[in-house]
């Protein structure tokens, strides 16, 4: 779960100037992983980002059609199933899709685009609200809080120490740093809930009651 | 099945002329098969709130049920038998190494030596903590000594399971592995409860307390619907 939606990210990504969601950018990471077919695609998305982003097969099915129209991913060559009535084609990447992972995947750490949303709406609230400001600070604790409640333990933790494998360890780095964006979240929600409470008083004193 | 229902609890300490309240007007529920984690910073009443779900601390304000009944204060045959309170912490006046420190739960109420070594073993066993058995308490790193003690209050196989931070100063790449036991307690049907001051996975439900005020899903209807497995499944190429 996301704060804001993937609608927040999708018009901040569009106000810069790039047409991927995070969907279609997590599609494009998988397709450059490993050439897939369509319904390989869903299923790579489901094992990898299940939880994460909660989307049905027709979200991935979009996704694949956008990234084939911008011409970050094409059709493999002779690489259809031949096995079925209606051959199914498989994608790869193309050199603009690769680029364009990598840009995207830089920008990314910058920071989280959903949170820096939320947080500019936050501060861009009329500071006299102080209410309004407690309601915004309460739903986003309880977006952290079902987010921390996704979170998932290693199935094997033995093949997470150094050394496992590659992929595992992957997870579990990626996993890490999501927790510990989440510890700085809820610090400082408590921290912003403090400080509306010693500065609500003064205002609610003069506040029409 | 609801097992530990706490409703608009209320607890306050008093030091001189100061009040402290450490919880106030906080209410949870916790079900059998459930994992609950409470967040909370140092002071926040994390530990207040663990030792009244025990019915360790009498309550000033609210009321304490467990399995559907009022819990009083200390109320005989319920904590250390359907509660289970999970202590890394050993006295060596109850033994000399571990299996002693486990069994003697069950010694302690009447059960024979051979009957409470055999549990004991089970539990070490069931916590992935059989190598320590032999060993003096002293011994064991701060994961060894979590397991130990999840095993000392599985031993009379309680319903409730409660743990203060039970990933408190354990190695970071240990912390999974306690995080996916108390995982599997849930899935086998037992009800857990621990207060924790980082985020961690495996929870059905997380919330904060801060001031004594919990926020959060108090009850398990209000929880957000999350897989309990990690999905390992890897697409066939």
């Amino acid at each position: 779960m996301s704060i804001g939606g993937r609608g927040v990210v999708t018009r901040r990504a569009k106000r810069r100037g790039h047409k991927r969601a995070p969907v279609s950018a997590a599609v494009l990471a998988l397709v450059i992983e490993q050439p897939s077919h369509g319904y390989e695609v869903w299923q790579r998305f489901e094992a990898r980002f299940g939880g994460l982003f909660e989307v049905g097969s027709s979200r991935i099915y979009q996704a694949v059609d956008s990234l084939l129209a911008d011409g970050l991913i094409e059709v493999l060559p002779g690489a259809r199933d031949g096995s079925r009535r209606q051959p199914r084609p498989r994608y790869r990447a193309t050199a603009d899709g690769a680029r364009a992972h990598r840009a995207w995947l830089a920008e990314e750490l910058h920071g989280d685009p959903a949170r820096l949303e939320l947080n500019r709406r936050l501060l861009a609230t009329a500071a006299d609200d102080a209410a309004t400001l407690r309601d915004l600070v309460d739903r986003y604790e309880q977006a952290c809080l079902d987010e921390m409640a996704a979170l998932r333990t290693a199935a094997q933790p033995a093949a997470a120490a150094p050394g496992g494998d590659a992929a595992t360890v992957r997870d579990r780095l990626l996993a890490e740093e999501r927790r510990l964006v989440l510890d700085a979240r809820i610090k400082w929600i408590l921290f912003a809930r403090r400080q509306l409470q010693t500065a609500a008083p003064h205002r609610s004193a003069a506040e029409p009651s | 099945m609801t097992l530990l229902a706490l409703a608009h609890a209320t607890k306050r300490f008093t030091s001189g002329q100061r009040e402290k309240v450490a919880l106030d007007d906080a209410s949870l529920e916790v079900d059998a098969g459930e994992c609950v984690a409470v967040y909370g910073l140092r002071r926040s009443g994390r530990t207040t709130l663990l030792r009244v779900a025990a019915g360790i601390l009498p309550l000033d304000e609210g009321e304490l049920r467990f399995g559907g009944r009022p819990l009083p204060e200390r109320a005989a045959g319920v904590l250390g038998v359907e509660i289970g309170w999970c202590n890394p912490q050993f006295d060596a006046a109850h033994g000399g190494t571990v299996a002693d420190h486990v069994a003697v739960g069950l010694l302690a109420r009447g059960a024979g030596r051979s009957r409470a070594r055999e549990r004991a073993a089970a539990a070490l066993e069931r916590t992935g903590a059989s190598a320590c058995a032999g060993y003096d308490p002293r011994e064991l790193h701060a994961d060894e000594l979590v397991r130990a003690g999840i095993a000392r209050a599985l031993v009379t196989r309680p319903r409730l399971l409660l743990l203060d931070e039970p990933t408190n100063g354990v190695d970071v790449l240990e912390r999974d592995g306690i995080l996916a036991l108390l995982r599997s307690l849930a899935d086998a049907g037992a009800g857990v409860l621990m207060t924790v001051g980082e985020p961690v996975a495996g929870a059905d439900r997380v919330l904060t307390l801060d001031g004594g005020r919990l926020r959060g899903h108090a009850v398990p209807e209000q929880a957000p619907v999350v897989p309990l497995r990690p999905r390992h499944v890897e697409p066939v190429a």
